[in-house]
């Protein structure tokens, strides 16, 4: 996979340069667009990222770039560059899921630091997503049979009470049971109750 | 006596008969015989041409023709005798004699053929027009001169009779009611080229003049309509001209002002909707446009500045990089510094835009431009203007400013009082010094601890003001030689009020 890189949008050419310069002066990947149509046109979705976005642009704002993002699912950290004023339009990019705020001029540090916390936040999602996708593609191995009696694993019934109930043999759910926690790669019962939780929790 | 004597005497006797009757005529008479040669030339026509019968008699009658004429003449009498068409004999024309004196004039010229007195004889009849003529050009000339005056004013102009027929009508008419010609317009009746909703008043004009003593005139705004259907708005000046009891007529003149009107509701539309669309900025507004552009190349410095601190701090600096974005910083400087020197040409070119004005004036356009924002807030504006303030010497835009300020902080501050109880109240009145305007509102007023920093710039109690309002408003009303002051309201809520100067504002 690709290094991850750091996206600016901001109309104003000198400001976008400078931070061009400023991104690359610490040895991150940087990628630049002058409005969010161009934006839209050019990243890559599937690349580790966060945006360093501008809040206030002619044609299409800020504001407007993250809610179309919202709505695509692209699920982007935006640290959104403001200016003095911009109270209102700050509330309302919080609301909507920005990751930070960085007031014009910025300390470069504290922009910095933004940009690695948010990058980090985009690799641990990735990472998240990528186990989760995982743990999906092991219950998809399991047979109807061992996916109902997992189930019942988790939730906590013992194998006597499972055998009784499905009409098994204590011995066949035993076996079963086995086969789920090799299949799902756990060696615990807590390992396999974690994978369910966060494969259903995600889904919803 | 013999016969033939009596005959003589008897033919004497008739012959000078017939010169004392030739003689007597006011006209001329002229007798040539076949040749052309004069025979007879009376009084009137020595008087006529200037010469006497004597310096005439057996001269050939082109003499008394204009060589044009002349020329010709002896070619006229032989066609006339080869039994052509005759051109004049018995007939009749205006031509022109030739003067003694060489002067050419105008002459009603007819001639006879008087052959039975004999030898071949033509008898001429002249009568001197030229008089006749001159009054004639000089009626055509005045004819023309009025006729111009009609058609070429600046304005339709018509006559009609009692009925409303027109009788006459210019050509500015004829185009305003979009008739090509002029006969067309007389053709019609006045009401019918008159819109419905303005027939009643038209003919009560109309009648009111009739039953007046005459001579009286009226003025009238009516809607129109032209020839294809179009409606026109015109002002209408009608008189009535009273000769006698029998000879009466209107004259009308006819001003169009649909175009003038029309720009005028379209400069008002657009003020609505420039009110509408609250895109009158304020003092505050505008200072956080400035300040927004001055933001923008502050931040491309600082930041290309740190970027280049980063980069020195590295291994192996590129010094074409640390050129470029010093060049950058550079030019952001001077980005900025353009911005500054914009504002201050602002403020400059105002300067001189200090009029004589009248305050209540400035101040009802205020309330209309925040008349929108108003309405949204549900806040009621009431003014209580005195009569004949004396008028100050102010920045008309200015001042404007000023009052929408005040007014818009007074409907911000009252958007946390119920709906019901949200009012604003502006006074106008006269001081020692000059005139005086109060805002007042009925919401929460201004905490006590604010107070003391009402008017310092960048203090604000507002989520996204720049707190630049007031300051900026006070800085404008002292630079008119004025002040401005905040008082809290016995009842609750704040009352901003500024006064400035009569007559020649201080410049500062």
């Amino acid at each position: 996979m690709s290094d991850p890189v750091v996206y600016v949008v901001d109309d104003d050419p000198p400001v976008r340069e400078s931070l061009r310069l400023l991104i690359r002066s610490v040895h991150m990947e940087v990628e630049c667009f002058p409005d969010a149509v161009a934006f839209l046109a050019g990243f890559d979705p599937q690349r580790t990222a966060c945006l360093v976005l501008d809040i206030r642009m002619p044609t299409m704002s800020g504001l407007e770039l993250q809610l179309e993002l919202n709505r695509r699912s692209v699920r982007l950290p935006i640290i959104f560059l403001t200016g003095h004023g911009d109270v209102q339009m700050a509330v309302q990019a919080m609301h909507a899921g920005a990751w930070d705020f960085v007031e014009k001029p910025f300390r470069d540090q504290s922009l910095i630091d933004s940009i690695n916390a948010a990058l980090n936040a985009a690799c641990e999602r990735r990472a998240n997503d990528a186990e989760i996708e995982t743990i999906r593609h092991h219950i998809e191995a399991l047979t109807p049979r061992e996916k109902d009696v997992m189930q019942r694993i988790v939730d906590g019934q013992p194998n006597k009470v499972i055998a009784a109930e499905i009409g098994l043999s204590e011995r066949t759910v035993e076996i079963h049971r086995s086969k789920v926690m090799s299949k799902m790669q756990v060696r615990s019962l807590a390992a396999l109750v974690k994978q369910i939780l966060a494969a259903t929790q995600t889904s919803n | 006596m013999g016969e033939g004597q009596h005959k003589r005497q008897n033919r004497d006797q008739s012959a000078a008969e017939f010169e004392a009757v030739v003689d007597a005529a006011v006209d001329g008479i002229i007798v040539i015989d076949s040749q052309g040669l004069i025979e007879v030339f009376n009084r009137g026509a020595e008087q006529i041409f200037g010469y006497t019968s004597a310096e005439v008699y057996g001269r050939n009658v082109s003499m008394l023709m204009p060589p044009h004429d002349s020329d010709r003449h002896d070619g006229y009498i032989r066609n006339y005798l080869d039994g052509k068409q005759p051109r004049i004999i018995g007939i009749g024309r205006e031509v022109r004699g030739l003067r003694k004196n060489g002067e050419t004039f105008p002459m009603d010229l007819s001639v006879g053929d008087a052959s039975r007195l004999g030898d071949q004889r033509f008898v001429g009849l002249v009568r001197d027009i030229s008089e006749r003529r001159l009054t004639e050009l000089a009626l055509a000339d005045s004819e023309l001169r009025h006729r111009t005056l009609f058609n070429r004013a600046p304005l339709g102009i018509f006559t009609a009779d009692l009925a409303g027929r027109f009788l006459t009508a210019n050509d500015v008419l004829a185009a305003l009611l979009g008739f090509e010609e002029v006969d067309w317009v007389t053709r019609h009746n006045c009401q019918s080229l008159t819109a419905p909703d303005s027939r009643m008043l038209q003919h009560n004009a109309f009648q009111s003049l009739i039953e007046s003593d005459g001579n009286a005139s009226t003025n009238q705004r009516l809607n129109w309509l032209k020839h294809d259907g179009e409606t026109i708005v015109v002002d209408l000046h009608l008189t009535l001209v009273k000769q006698d009891q029998h000879d009466a007529f209107f004259i009308g003149h006819v001003t169009d002002r649909t175009s003038e009107i029309r720009a005028a509701v379209t400069l008002q539309r657009a003020q609505q909707k420039l009110a509408q669309s609250g895109r009158v900025a304020t003092l505050g507004e505008m200072a956080s446009a400035i300040a927004h552009e001055i933001n923008q190349p502050l931040t491309a410095i600082s930041t290309y500045a740190q970027a280049c601190q980063r980069l020195l701090s590295g291994n192996a600096p590129d010094s074409d990089t640390l050129r470029d974005a010093l060049d950058a910083v550079y030019r952001e400087s001077m980005r900025a510094s353009e911005v500054v020197r914009r504002i201050r040409g602002f403020v400059r070119d105002r300067e001189s835009t200090r009029f004589r004005e009248d305050i209540n004036a400035i101040i009802r356009d205020s309330v209309e431009l925040a008349a929108f924002e108003a309405t949204q807030s549900q806040v009621e504006i009431e003014l209580e203007l005195a009569g004949s303030l004396p008028q100050v010497t102010v920045d008309r835009v200015q001042i404007q400013q000023v009052c929408l300020n005040l007014i818009r902080n007074a409907i911000d501050a009252l958007l946390l009082s119920p709906a019901s109880e949200r009012g604003i109240l502006i006074i106008s009145g006269t001081t020692a010094n000059g005139v005086e305007i109060s805002v007042a509102d009925n919401g929460s007023g201004v905490d006590e601890k604010h107070r003391g920093t009402l008017f310092e710039p960048f203090l604000t109690t507002k989520d996204d003001g720049m707190g630049l309002g007031l300051s900026l408003s006070q800085s404008i009303v002292v630079s008119h030689g004025g002040t401005l002051t905040y008082a809290p309201r016995d009842s609750g809520g704040s009352i901003f009020t500024f006064e400035l100067p009569a007559g020649q504002a201080a410049d500062v």
